[in-house]
């Protein structure tokens, strides 16, 4: 480490073990505890004919199938077209982001399913007010799960390991550089 | 030893937390039933790095973490995370300055022995100018970029095959420290997308540069077009900080949604029109239907940027790209595990073999994903063993039709999957849990199966020596064995390499492996094996060829495989096209040359088939190159 002396090291031993865990939250979503389970967007209610898959992400999206001869539109709060699906003679789909279906920032720290949000969708399905509702579940690690590893325990093994090796080379580079003449 | 008992204490933790230790590998005993490793093999010159943190002041020998099977046999591979052992605390902290250049080598199999020779420039003409041409440091903030060897590498770029034969390579990374502590080597890690682009020509072992793109991209997918044109998606420009003060907020937190194609004859890049745009995960899955248009199987990398675009819930989505009204249009969601779910991590995305009807026409395509992890943010954790079969009618307006098949044997994170010459799906490497979440401490796979898309199952098949987690290949080689590589992981948990865990418990090991090993399938031992004794080195889409063999009425089948070019489970222009034999006489076949959107154009390896009572037995390859009519 040249240029450093025992103050900047130690520090940098510091930042190193807590940005060991940064690549870990960046991998979900800035959640590092969210390995234990996931979010599900589930729908209650949509016109009848038309069909909803939610799409999971950190903002909801919706890929929408519409029987022939039917339109569904979709807009922003302030108006603005989402998307706009029908044809005539076939089935049509589309898809949008839906930000009005949102996950939360932090995972709940209970190990049971719970809603966590409800949300509705306004639309417009054959120039008829309409909307498509639901909820957002927290889904923890199943029972089939069972052979998971807890992800804060596997954080402090991994960061102790880190930690336990970046401690060991730094007391090596020490006593190499007080052995030297 | 004084640390002795802080380590017992350490192995002590660890092995309480992994009850997933993987059996050690088994000799094979029936190679005609489970195929058969080969020895391991290696590099003989150069520095093995056997040892964590290697300071032997050599640079350690590169790992195969990209190959490509070049028309002439041999087989270009390439590096990935160059340096590793460098990093004395924190990969994040350090690998912006400790990062280097990714070294490249051919391998050449004909002879009794391998061996292998450096491609020239040393330095592969990543990026001749440097990163600093195309930075997009942020203001304000301290950025140390003096390293000058990491600015153009090879590692996370794309690569296809041109229609005549050489190897396009577009993206890459460049690494930098942003922000930077003054006066130290240490900074956070920002590993960026390139522009670059360079060429390998197989003639003269020489990458040469190419056009830039518009948009630097690390980790993007390029496929081939019909038209011969090479059509590049995704990528990411800046990994940890997507934040670009000169592009609309839309681009932010996200990756490239802007798409590009290069025309070999202008040796030029074009962005396409708006239309054409699309979010997609990094490397995603994409594949070339039968109908000339572009598939992308709901499939990729999903960790970033910072966890995940703002815009990836559509991501679960398969849809199609039609070159010819440079549009894109959604198909539906994949079954995984019985249930409509999307988005696959970290998995395998094969074609099966494309069939021709009775009529010669190929009507349909099969798109075989498995493993990896599952759903987006926050996914799982564990690898999964589910396996999903997704088609794709292209004689009816791209119906999509997607169910779950039967899983695999073993659960696995980041497996590579290869279409054997018979049509089967023969899976190796990856490990237990999602290595980019904790490194070091997922066990590798040894155990490789092998799929049947006939019956629908899996039959496990002979253990790989090694165990390769992360930054792996399995290749098809032209005499019709596998060939592994690769393995450049992340050392533990993102501190320096250490190997305790590996040596005392089996965890995947934190040093890279240089070696290879050959995988003989069970084909290979179920007798002799038919014979190509002539076939033009060029045929002509639209048109027939005539090849000669040594039994023609035993020959069942006759397929086409297009030259391996992989990274990152990634192999967009991956095909096997079986094709229709017009004619028998005396020992010549004469063959159907489907069209470019069946067969687009360039190198492929041919196989002639013939049936035995376990099934079909393929020949060794001869080299074809096919250009459009």
């Amino acid at each position: 480490m040249p240029g450093t002396g025992r103050g900047i090291a130690a520090a940098a031993g510091a930042l190193a073990i807590s940005m060991s865990t940064v690549p870990v939250a960046a991998a979900h979503g800035g959640s590092v505890g969210a390995t234990d389970g996931s979010y599900r967007v589930v729908v209650h209610h949509a016109p009848r004919g038309v069909v909803v898959h939610p799409l999971q992400g950190r903002v909801a999206g919706f890929f929408v199938e519409v029987a022939a001869g039917h339109r569904l539109v979709v807009r922003t709060a302030e108006g603005v077209v989402l998307a706009s699906i029908g044809a005539a003679d076939t089935v049509a789909s589309g898809s949008w982001l839906e930000e009005r279906v949102r996950m939360p920032g932090q995972p709940p720290v209970h190990g049971h399913l719970a809603v966590v949000n409800r949300w509705r969708v306004p639309v417009t399905y054959d120039a008829a007010p309409g909307a498509i509702r639901g909820v957002v579940e927290w889904v923890p690690s199943g029972p089939h799960d069972d052979r998971s590893i807890p992800t804060g325990f596997m954080l402090g093994v991994g960061g102790g390991a880190s930690a336990t090796v970046a401690a060991v080379g730094l007391a090596r580079v020490r006593r190499r550089r007080r052995a030297a003449p | 030893m004084r640390c002795a008992p802080v380590l017992a204490a350490l192995l002590l933790v660890t092995a309480a937390s992994s009850p997933l230790v993987v059996p050690a590998a088994a000799e094979t005993s029936y190679p005609e039933e489970v195929g058969a490793f080969g020895a391991l093999f290696a590099d003989p010159s150069g520095h093995e790095c056997l040892e964590a943190q290697d300071s032997s002041g050599e640079r350690c020998k590169p790992t195969a973490v990209s190959v490509a099977v070049l028309p002439n046999g041999r087989i270009l591979y390439w590096d990935g995370i160059e340096g590793m052992n460098h990093v004395g605390l924190n990969v994040v902290l350090e690998f912006g300055e400790k990062a280097m250049g990714d070294q490249a080598r051919v391998l050449d199999l004909s002879g009794p022995e391998p061996s292998w020779s450096v491609p020239m420039p040393a330095d592969t003409n990543g990026n001749p100018g440097g990163y600093d041409q195309n930075a997009e440091y942020l203001p304000l903030i301290p950025h140390d970029n003096d390293n000058k060897d990491n600015d153009g590498n090879l590692f996370c770029a794309a690569h296809v095959f041109l229609p005549d034969g050489r190897l396009l390579i577009n993206g890459g990374t460049a690494y930098y420290s942003e922000p930077s502590i003054p006066g130290t080597n240490f900074g956070v890690l920002e590993p960026v997308g390139i522009k670059n682009t360079r060429i390998f020509d197989p003639k003269t072992n020489t990458f040469e540069p190419a056009a830039d793109m518009s948009y630097g991209r690390w980790y993007p997918s390029t496929v081939t077009l019909p038209s011969g044109e090479a059509f590049t998606v995704s990528g990411v420009r800046k990994l940890v900080k997507p934040i670009y003060l000169e592009s609309p907020v839309t681009d932010w937190v996200t990756n490239v949604r802007q798409t590009e194609t290069y025309n070999p004859t202008t040796g030029k890049w074009r962005t396409n029109p708006s239309s054409a745009d699309k979010s997609l995960p990094l490397y995603p899955r994409i594949h070339l239907l039968p109908n000339g248009k572009v598939y992308y199987d709901a499939a990729g990398q999903a960790f970033n940027p910072m966890g995940g675009a703002y815009d990836q819930a559509l991501w679960n989505l398969t849809s199609v790209y039609d070159p010819a009204t440079q549009s894109w249009k959604d198909l539906g969601v994949p079954v995984i595990n019985g249930v409509p779910a999307g988005f696959r991590g970290s998995g395998f995305s094969v074609m099966l073999t494309l069939k021709p009807d009775q009529d010669g026409r190929y009507n349909s395509a099969e798109v075989l994903s498995g493993g990896g992890v599952l759903g987006m943010t926050p996914g799982t954790y564990l690898g999964s063993d589910s396996v999903t079969l997704n088609t794709i009618d292209t004689a009816n307006g791209d119906k999509f039709t997607s169910k779950s098949v039967e899983p695999m044997h073993q659960p696995r994170w980041y497996a590579s999957a290869v279409v054997l010459p018979d049509g089967k799906v023969f899976v190796a490497n990856g490990a237990n849990v999602d290595e980019d979440v904790t490194p070091g401490l997922g066990f590798p796979i040894r155990e490789t199966e092998i799929f049947d898309p006939e019956t629908g199952n899996w039959t496990e098949a002979a253990p790989q020596t090694q165990g390769r987690t992360y930054h792996t290949t399995a290749t098809l080689l032209p005499d019709g064995r596998v060939m592994l590589g690769g393995h450049a992981p992340f050392p533990l948990m993102f501190g320096p390499q250490n190997n305790i865990l590996h040596d005392t418990l089996g965890t995947s090991r934190n040093t890279t492996d240089p070696s290879f090993q050959i995988f003989s399938p069970p084909y290979l031992h179920w007798g002799e094996r038919p014979k190509i004794a002539a076939a033009p080195a060029k045929a002509v889409n639209g048109s027939t060829m005539k090849i000669v063999v040594d039994s023609p009425t035993y020959i069942s089948s006759v397929r086409m495989v297009r030259n391996p070019s992989l990274t990152h489970l990634v192999d967009p222009d991956q095909r096997t096209v079986e094709l229709a034999v017009l004619d028998r006489s005396g020992n010549t076949l004469t063959l159907a040359v489907p069209d470019n959107k069946v067969l687009p154009p360039g190198p492929y390896m041919l196989f002639a088939n013939r049936d035995s009572e376990r099934g079909e037995i393929p020949s060794a390859s001869s080299p074809v190159l096919v250009a459009r009519s």
